[in-house]
């Protein structure tokens, strides 16, 4: 589903956020990718939602090399890949149907069908009983299983989470990680990027370890 | 790629959900919409008021021009069957919308109105030099100087004419001064447009900028740019036609209260009649146009630069 072939990425043309990362993973996975800061983990996360492109290499997502492909296209590809980021990200003034209703009304799904799978989407993640509750008035660990049921709401193939769970409590981000190991027995495959090594043990999956921008252990 | 992509089309969904967000927006962000329509209609009754001065100026200017008018001085052996049936044939010209015999003693009467206390001179006279003529109108119009001298060369060989009198260089003239408003007219036209343009582009940056987030969302969302774009330029196009609106009511209102006093104004300033023009349907739908573009293009400028960004 997912494989770099000596991938590089440098920003300022000199020093590498990530120098010859070759790794693949398969459909149904769920792999973590590790490291200190700057070891590379979001600018990897980053190439594979096609944020950036890479200087040098080829990133094959979902049989697409992304290198060939015309920017016009990177949204629908996207509408194949969850993301999910340490700050949330949602929308304070959305409530949080209409947040995890976002990707749908993107794609133009119908507004029954909308319904649908966003009740389904925040039942998975226990929290429709706050469907029409902002954002700020939830928790950070409920504002993390929003911005979980938001990235799973579309079915994607593929979920990419960037520390999940960085800025919860060891309880919620024992919810979060029994959220990411059910979209992986549902068949998306996963790829989380952390230093939480609480995480990584709690779940049994491979690790490609990053360092300096390249790739230390698999 | 095929199995992963959703379907990327779902025309009617996408066009109520772009609808409802644009209008939503004008609640979200009031005081941005605020700006942005009161800008618009602020220009708008500029462009519409300068518009419509020039339009009762140009057509001040063209009553002016008939004021030089065409007289064909007649020879005093002329008959008075010759005299009428030159004037017959003269008003049955196209171009032609009256034509007057003055007569001697009528030139003469006017002559002595114009003198006023001097009028005496004439009475010193042993007989009244001032030859008969038929003064000629023309149609509104066809006030030119091309007709002027069409009309002139054909009669100034008649067995009847003596003489052709025109009063080219004044026509020449107004014609000039027309032309200058008309052009200068559309030059402040412009600019004004172009300004509107930049300020509304300007606006409804600041709207674009306010929703940087939920832009960020969208397309980590799989919006496409054009999913992003359109829900801007509906709202560029609904402040277009707010704007309109209050710049048309800004206008009628204006020509109500303000139409009769500046006509008197410039009357006893200038000594010139003017009527200013009650806005026309037609002048109405220029102004939705002018602002629906502006609108459309104020905002796919700065979605654009945005996006780019």
């Amino acid at each position: 589903m997912i494989d770099l072939f000596h991938v590089f990425k440098t920003f300022d043309g000199v020093t590498p956020a990530l120098a010859d990362v070759s790794m693949s993973v398969g459909k149904g996975e769920l792999v973590f990718v590790t490291g200190p800061s700057g070891a590379g983990k979001s600018t990897l996360l980053r190439l594979l939602f096609a944020a950036e492109r890479p200087t040098r290499g080829q990133v094959v997502v979902a049989g697409e090399n992304l290198e060939r492909m015309r920017p016009a296209n990177v949204p629908y590809l996207r509408r194949s890949i969850g993301v999910v980021f340490q700050d949330f990200r949602l929308l304070p003034t959305r409530t949080v149907f209409e947040n995890v209703a976002f990707p749908l009304e993107v794609r133009g799904d119908g507004r029954s069908e909308i319904e649908r799978r966003v009740y389904r989407s925040l039942k998975e993640v226990g929290l429709v009983h706050k469907a029409y509750a902002m954002p700020p008035a939830l928790s950070g660990g409920e504002q993390q299983r929003v911005a979980i049921a938001r990235a799973l709401v579309g079915d994607p193939a593929i979920l990419l989470a960037d520390e999940p769970t960085a800025s919860l409590d060891p309880d919620n981000a024992r919810e979060v990680v029994k959220l990411l190991e059910t979209a992986r027995i549902r068949g998306t495959t996963v790829v989380i990027a952390t230093h939480d090594r609480a995480l990584i043990a709690a779940m049994n999956a491979r690790t490609v370890a990053l360092a300096g921008g390249r790739v230390v252990s698999a | 790629m095929s199995g992963v992509f959703q379907s990327p089309a779902r025309g009617f969904h996408l066009v109520r959900a772009h609808v409802r967000t644009a209008l939503s927006a004008l609640t979200r962000t009031p005081v941005l919409s605020a700006v942005s329509i009161l800008t618009m209609s602020a220009t708008l009754t500029l462009l519409g008021a300068h518009q419509l001065l020039s339009l009762a100026m140009e057509s001040t200017l063209a009553d002016l021009g008939t004021e030089a008018r065409l007289a064909l001085v007649l020879k005093d052996a002329v008959t008075d069957a010759a005299r009428l049936s030159l004037a017959r044939e003269i008003n049955a010209l196209d171009e032609v919308a009256r034509v007057d015999y003055v007569s001697r003693e009528a030139a003469r009467d006017n002559l002595k109105k114009t003198l006023g206390a001097q009028a005496a001179v004439l009475d010193t006279l042993p007989e009244n030099p001032l030859p008969a003529s038929l003064e000629i109108t023309l149609q509104s119009g066809v006030r030119g100087v091309d007709t002027l001298r069409r009309i002139a060369s054909k009669y100034r060989a008649h067995p009847a004419v003596d003489e052709v009198v025109t009063a080219e260089s004044a026509v020449l003239r107004l014609e000039a001064e027309t032309t200058l408003l008309r052009i200068s007219g559309t030059a402040i036209g412009i600019l004004l447009i172009l300004a509107t343009l930049l300020l509304v582009a300007n606006t409804i940056r600041l709207t674009v900028y306010a929703r940087r987030d939920e832009i960020a969302i969208m397309t980590l969302c799989g919006a496409t740019d054009a999913y992003v774009r359109t829900p801007f330029i509906i709202e560029g196009a609904i402040h277009g036609v707010i704007g309109t609106a209050l710049a048309t009511s800004l206008l009628f209102g204006a020509h109500f209260a303000l139409a009769a006093p500046l006509a008197d104004l410039i009357s006893r300033a200038v000594g010139l009649s003017i009527t200013l023009p009650v806005p026309s349907f037609s002048f109405v739908l220029s102004l939705l146009v002018i602002a629906l573009a502006v609108g459309v293009v104020g905002s796919a400028i700065s979605v654009r630069r945005f996006l780019r960004t």
